[in-house]
């Protein structure tokens, strides 16, 4: 689902991040009076199948996950190892390929994304402790990790969220706070995060003798977000150097700093891009896209190689048998077995597990092709 | 909304499941438009229910009879993908999400969680989707952590976190980063501390009542079917791709070709290998402590499958020092939905809570269910143990009539192909099946037991006394035989400080393994019954024996090692030479009537580079009266191709008492000797040097006592009988490298990947000379059975020819019938087809010219000669004929597709020399043909078998007769 740029208003009701979507209110509104759930006194709403997750100004929304590198320069990741690309294994042969390679995609692994509805989000990342990116009017399409939001099920297989909004702040450079005059120890270890406060205030190791807390704030102009640090030592003297970043100091008390950072970087993120295949006749390449467009590559291979599924591979025209049946996997029997998995169910794989895809009779027949050229 | 309730089902047949009736299953409501994608349930002991979904809530609710009045509230939010749970107090949790380990409280007592602590960042995380994470407590208030391995249908970041290693992220499943496809353990005072390698996909990590940790995998790459593992330290796991964070394995370019018998010695088997009638995705065991609440199967273990409808109930038992045991179906369907990720138990007992999730794994599943015992006793295996020369199966209630009970024996095969199917089928009638006084007990006699194999038991002539047949599936991981109950003698090897095992015999040291501190772990000192010493004490202790000759003091009692390996000397001790290192031990059985213990050692050049490395096993006991040591030394090219060079001194070397020398050596210190030496040829005292035997035994008066050591060589050694290199001093060793000019067989070239096994047996008796009788030492020997091997997948090779398998050992031999087979097209000589002894098992390729394996083999036939042909013979044109050598009286075989017999009348008509005639048995294949079999007795001499031609094709096998 691409996300839309209608904000939802989280705080007004039980399930505001699907109300927005019209259909999801009138079946919202009929289960309110039946739904027993209450909530604590300030307790958040829970996730839902809504891909588009927000948190509010008042109530923010603390969300792990993978999340995007929106291109962020190597310095601002260096505390992170380097994931290379690597000679393509095939899983049916045991082999490494000599010409292809399997990519590494860009990604950060273990980040904190905090939404305070339409004015800031961010990404405060627990490997390097610093804030990596900011930016407003929305937050995370998860669909490219979570799926359809009424099915949730798995349909793509890079699981990282898209962005959406506009991108204004990107991390530079080496770590920009100064204690007392020196760069950050390079050992930093992420210890907590406390959500006493409405935003969330992150806690590092810095040093043997010195805990750095930080709180990320929506500024007051738009497009804007205040940092403020605390150190543990509080005869500490903080301060601030970030290249090609315009920043302010808005308060610098002895072992506290408080700092505005303006806008240094314009994107628009729109998120989750639907591949759309459209079919005016029935074509095996087609097929191919709607292969990998639902995901039957999870269970089904095309290189002969055993997964949950039988492969592909030499499947059309083979003898299927059932017992003591012998069916011959012509069109007819693909075409039911991708309408109804379940009607035939060949013995040494696990029962009910392929869902009936919604597809129409031009994608079945794509499919049909596509997998018939699999020999 | 509502809820089912699902109760019993009658099978159309007449036959109950007994158990649908004895249990129902409900589904528990949550707030509508949550995901109930369950990552994690537990209780804490208040009794509140904590849940995980997997987007990242942690919700919790006082549990209620009405399963649709649930009070879920938040307690915490913002995990990635939280899989782990654990319960400190109420408000105070520890979660398991992908990048990190974290402890939730609620400090000021609002409901809601307000600290989230990293307790662990230490772990690596790829970028992949797969890496998730469960927990267990360790019961000292730490935990133990399983992180999942990574996918290869899924990706990893460009800036993953830890360091990346390329060898690690090649594979169906993998482990890029650190501590993937580990269990590791955690604690405040510690931090992490790697426990345990080889893990898959260990979804599911529990503790027992007992203290054991357990965790279930996945059936997979390196998986044939789903594996159960009671979790051991330092033990290793099967799947290769972790290795390559073990700092022993750190130098490995591609841990998915580590020869395959290092992997199979390396792998500390599963307790239970749970089929795919069972289970396809083993998820978090729990543990019934309920004291008959929840029914008959107190202290019993339950594993979920998280891709299926099922839960299934294992029996672990403890057999000759591991865990293993029985299986059988606890629940199937009735009302139990896919995707079963998480158990627990209500403080209370009555329910077990299934926690539920489907999300990336294809059709939709998930939710929150709860199982109730109805009290109506089910018919059910309620216990299945080994007994020295069979099984007992008890039963939950009384049983009125056996019927018909046969076994059948499988096991899997190993390597990276994804899943596997049963192999090396038999099937075994017990020889005798009676129901025990208490009528409860069903105890069946089979006498011809293996090891590591699973026994699958048909039982559905048993029927319980109220008329109920039993119904369910039982399966039984026989990985180890019960030792005998009455042992004459006990061994014991014990750890004694950091440098030696000690092994005793009924409280006498035998011997002590001394693995650290010499070039090479040597066994020392070495005690008869008697309790006189053996071999030479210089210079492991300095002074040594008053009498003794202080020469070369690499000769360490019993050592190992060879002159030239790779060009390095590893025999004698310079700074030039190699030394060998013990680096793990892998395991260690004491206490029963032998004992043993397996290890990892490297060989390593004076750089201190590893050329190669070897599993050892050491096995003490006593036979025949006498103490003995075995040793099987399997020596792997582990790290490129091994050259064991042509020299006289090597392999197993042992230097003896002085008093055994056969020479004295005045002004040495030696001035009297009392030795004599045979072998097993006759040859005697200084003559046997040079000379090859199946054995050497050295005797005489030692300190004035009758003593002696023999050194037997077992028969399957590669260039059996040994080459000794035995001298009048005291040195005796068995060297399967010796010089060609000595009769020798000269060098060995180990290609990469290969290993070479060898076996010795040291005989150490306190007898005068000829009442040793070391003719039945060796008789004995070498007809002790072998220990039946893993059948493992060849590593692959760029041509995509699987290597040759030269001997299958996991098979019973029954070839060596072919000596050798000539092809002939239209008239002349052709390619010779490959003749594979002993080799015709599942697996192997048919035909030179195609990829077509034999997928199913009669018992009888299995492990004969082989003869690969040419399909493309068939060919118009073409006339092809085969000229059989045969070597030994045997059973020939012509294998023929039925559609192709009328063009063979050569073989059809019965007057062909020899003269076949069909059979009944089948072969199948991975070809769309099933093989006719038709069989000639022959023997020695050359036979030609008829033209291949007019579309016809044929496979030949050869079998010993009986």
């Amino acid at each position: 689902m691409a996300p839309r740029f209608l904000i939802p208003d989280r705080d007004c009701t039980l399930y505001a991040p699907g109300l927005y979507r019209v259909q999801s209110r009138i079946l919202a509104g009929l289960f309110l009076a039946a739904i027993s759930f209450s909530q604590g006194a300030d307790s958040g709403p829970l996730l839902t199948f809504d891909n588009s997750p927000m948190g509010t100004e008042e109530k923010p929304l603390v969300f792990r996950s993978y999340f995007p590198n929106p291109d962020l320069e190597p310095e601002v990741l260096k505390r992170h190892g380097q994931g290379n690309p690597t000679p393509r294994y095939s899983a049916k042969t045991g082999l490494l390929s000599d010409e292809r390679m399997d990519q590494a995609i860009p990604g950060i692994p273990a980040a904190i994304g905090v939404n305070a509805g339409k004015t800031l989000s961010y990404v405060w990342d627990t490997t390097e402790c610093r804030l990596l990116y900011a930016w407003v009017n929305g937050f995370l399409d998860m669909e490219a990790y979570w799926g359809e939001p009424t099915r949730g099920s798995r349909k793509s297989n890079d699981y990282v969220p898209r962005l959406y909004g506009q991108l204004f702040y990107k991390a530079t450079g080496a770590n920009p706070l100064r204690v007392n005059g020196e760069n950050l120890p390079e050992d930093l270890k992420y210890l907590y995060h406390s959500r006493k406060s409405t935003h969330p205030e992150f806690t590092y190791q810095a040093g043997a003798d010195r805990t750095i807390s930080t709180m990320v704030t929506p500024g007051e102009s738009a497009q804007t977000a205040i940092v403020s640090f605390r150190s543990s030592n509080a005869a500490d003297k903080l301060s601030y150097e970030a290249p090609n970043t315009a920043f302010e100091i808005l308060e610098n008390n002895s072992g506290s700093l408080k700092v505005l950072l303006r806008p240094n970087a314009a994107e628009t993120f729109t998120g989750f891009k639907k591949q759309e295949v459209k079919i005016t006749e029935a074509n095996a390449k087609a097929g191919e896209k709607l292969y990998q467009m639902f995901g039957c590559a999870a269970c089904h291979t095309t290189d002969g190689s055993r997964n949950h599924g039988p492969t592909f591979q030499g499947l059309s025209g083979s003898v299927r048998k059932f017992g003591d049946d012998e069916i011959t996997a012509d069109s007819d029997y693909l075409r039911e077995s991708i309408r109804e998995p379940n009607a035939k169910h060949v013995p040494e794989y696990p029962v009910g597990m392929m869902p009936a895809y919604p597809l129409s009779e031009v994608q079945i027949d794509s499919l049909v092709l596509y997998i018939q050229t699999l020999k | 909304m509502k809820s089912f309730l699902y109760l019993a089902v009658i099978v159309s047949t007449g036959v109950q499941w007994a158990v649908t009736q004895s249990y129902e299953v409900e589904t528990v409501s949550f707030p509508e438009n949550v995901p109930v994608e369950i990552g994690a349930v537990d209780f804490c002991p208040d009794g509140k229910l904590y849940v995980a979904l997997r987007r990242g809530d942690i919700v919790r609710a006082e549990p209620s009879e009405d399963p649709n009045a649930f009070d879920w509230k938040p307690f915490a939010s913002g995990f990635h993908n939280p899989c782990g749970i654990y319960i400190v107090k109420p408000g105070h949790i520890i979660i398991s999400q992908m990048a990190e380990l974290t402890e939730v409280i609620d400090t000021d007592n609002d409901g809601t969680a307000d600290i989230y602590r990293a307790l662990s960042t230490d772990f690596g995380l790829s970028g992949n989707y797969h890496e998730t994470m469960d927990i267990c407590p360790d019961g000292k208030g730490g935990l133990y952590l399983a992180p999942g391995t990574a996918s290869h249908n899924g990706p990893t970041f460009t800036t993953p976190r830890g360091e990346f290693s390329d060898a690690g992220r090649f594979g169906r499943n993998y482990s890029s980063v650190k501590w993937r496809g580990w269990v590791l353990h955690w604690n405040r005072e510690n931090g992490i501390t790697p426990i345990s390698s080889g893990y898959r996909m260990h979804n599911g990590i529990e503790r027992s009542p007992s203290g054991d940790i357990w965790c279930g995998d996945n059936q997979g790459d390196w998986r044939s079917s789903s594996p159960v593992y009671h979790v051991t330290e330092d033990s290793f796991s099967g799947h290769p791709s972790s290795l390559v964070w073990d700092p022993r394995f750190s130098t490995i370019e591609n841990p998915l070709h580590l020869p395959r018998r290092l992997l199979d010695d390396l792998w500390n088997k599963p307790a239970f290998r749970l089929p795919r009638t069972m289970m396809n995705s083993c998820a978090e065991p729990a543990f019934d402590t309920t004291k008959g609440k929840f029914g008959p199967f107190e202290g019993q273990m339950f594993i979920p499958d998280q891709s299926g409808d099922r839960i299934v109930r294992l029996m672990p038992e403890w057999v000759d020092g591991a865990y293993q045991g029985a299986a059988t179906m606890f629940i199937e369907k009735d009302g139990l939905k896919r995707g079963n990720n998480r158990l627990a138990f209500s403080p209370d007992g009555t329910w077990m809570y299934v926690g539920q999730t489907g999300r990336g794994w294809g059709a939709l599943s998930e939710g929150l269910q709860r199982i109730r015992y109805t009290g109506e006793m089910p018919f059910e295996a309620k216990n299945c143990e080994l007994t020295e020369n069979g099984f007992t199966i008890t039963f939950t209630k009384p049983v009125s009539a056996a019927g018909e009970v046969t076994l059948e024996r499988f096991t899997y095969p190993y390597g990276y192909t994804y899943g596997g199917d049963e192999i090396n089928k038999a099937t075994i009638t017990p020889a005798a099946v009676e129901v025990a006084s208490n009528n409860l007990t069903l105890e069946i006699a089979a006498t011809d037991l293996l090891p590591n194999y699973i026994y699958r038991f048909h039982l559905k002539g048993v029927k319980s006394d109220d008329g109920t047949a039993f119904a369910n599936q039982l399966e039984y991981t026989l990985n180890r035989l019960r030792r005998p109950a009455t042992a004459e003698h006990k061994v014991e090897l014990t750890a004694a400080g950091e440098d030696r095992f000690r092994i005793t015999i009924d409280g006498d040291l035998f011997t002590e393994i001394r693995h650290t501190g010499f070039s090479n772990p040597i066994l020392y000192p070495i005690r008869n019954a008697s309790g006189t010493e053996l071999t030479r004490d210089w210079p492991i202790r300095e002074d040594g024996r008053k009498d003794e000759q202080k020469d070369h003091p690499h000769h360490k009692s019993l050592f190992i090692g060879h002159e030239s390996i790779n060009g390095i000397d590893f025999w004698h001790e310079g700074p030039e030479d190699g030394t060998t290192e013990q680096v793990r031990v892998i395991e260690t059985r004491s206490g029963q009537d032998r004992a043993l213990v397996r290890t990892l050692n490297h060989w390593k050049n004076p750089e201190g580079n590893i050329l190669l490395t070897d599993t050892r096993t050491w096995e003490f006991g006593v036979v025949n009266g006498a103490r003995y040591a075995d040793l099987e030394l399997n020596l792997h090219a582990s790290h490129g191709e091994v050259n064991f060079g042509e020299k006289k001194d090597g392999l197993i070397g042992l230097r003896t008492h002085p008093d055994l020398r056969l020479k004295p050596a005045p002004g040495k210190g030696v001035e009297e000797v009392f030795g004599h030496a045979a072998n097993s040829g006759g040859t005697e005292n200084a003559a046997i040097w040079g000379k090859k035997a199946d054995w050497v035994h050295y005797w005489g008066k030692v300190d004035g006592n009758d003593s002696g050591i023999a050194i037997l060589s077992h028969p399957e050694n590669p260039r059996h009988p040994t080459w000794w290199h035995a001298r009048d001093y005291g040195l005796v060793a068995a060297n399967p490298f010796g010089p060609k000019k000595n009769e020798g067989d000269g060098e060995l070239i180990l290609p990469e990947g290969e290993s070479l096994t060898l076996r010795y047996r040291f005989i150490f008796h306190d007898k005068a000379g000829e009442d040793a009788d070391i003719a039945t030492q060796f008789t004995t020997y070498h007809s002790a059975p072998l220990f039946p091997r893993t059948p493992t997948i060849p590593i692959p090779t760029k041509s995509g020819e699987e290597k040759t398998l030269k001997i299958p050992t996991n098979v019973n031999p029954r070839g060596d019938v072919i000596s050798s087979v000539t092809r002939v097209v239209n008239g002349k000589k052709a390619d010779a087809p490959e003749v594979k002894i002993h080799s015709f098992v599942e697996g192997q390729r048919i035909f030179k010219d195609r990829a077509y394996q034999f997928s199913s083999i009669p018992d009888h036939l299995r492990g004969g000669d082989l003869v690969v042909t040419y399909n493309d013979d068939k060919k118009s044109g073409k006339k092809a004929n085969y000229e059989v050598k045969i070597g030994q009286p045997g059973m020939l075989h012509v294998l023929v597709d039925p559609r192709a017999e009328k063009s063979m009348e050569w073989l059809t008509s019965g007057d062909s020399k020899p003269a076949f005639k069909a059979t009944r048995d089948i072969v199948k294949t991975s070809a769309n043909f099933t093989y006719k079999v038709y069989v000639a007795e022959v023997d020695p001499g050359t036979y030609t078998l008829g033209n291949q031609t007019d579309g016809s094709f044929y496979s030949i096998i050869a079998v010993t007769r009986d």
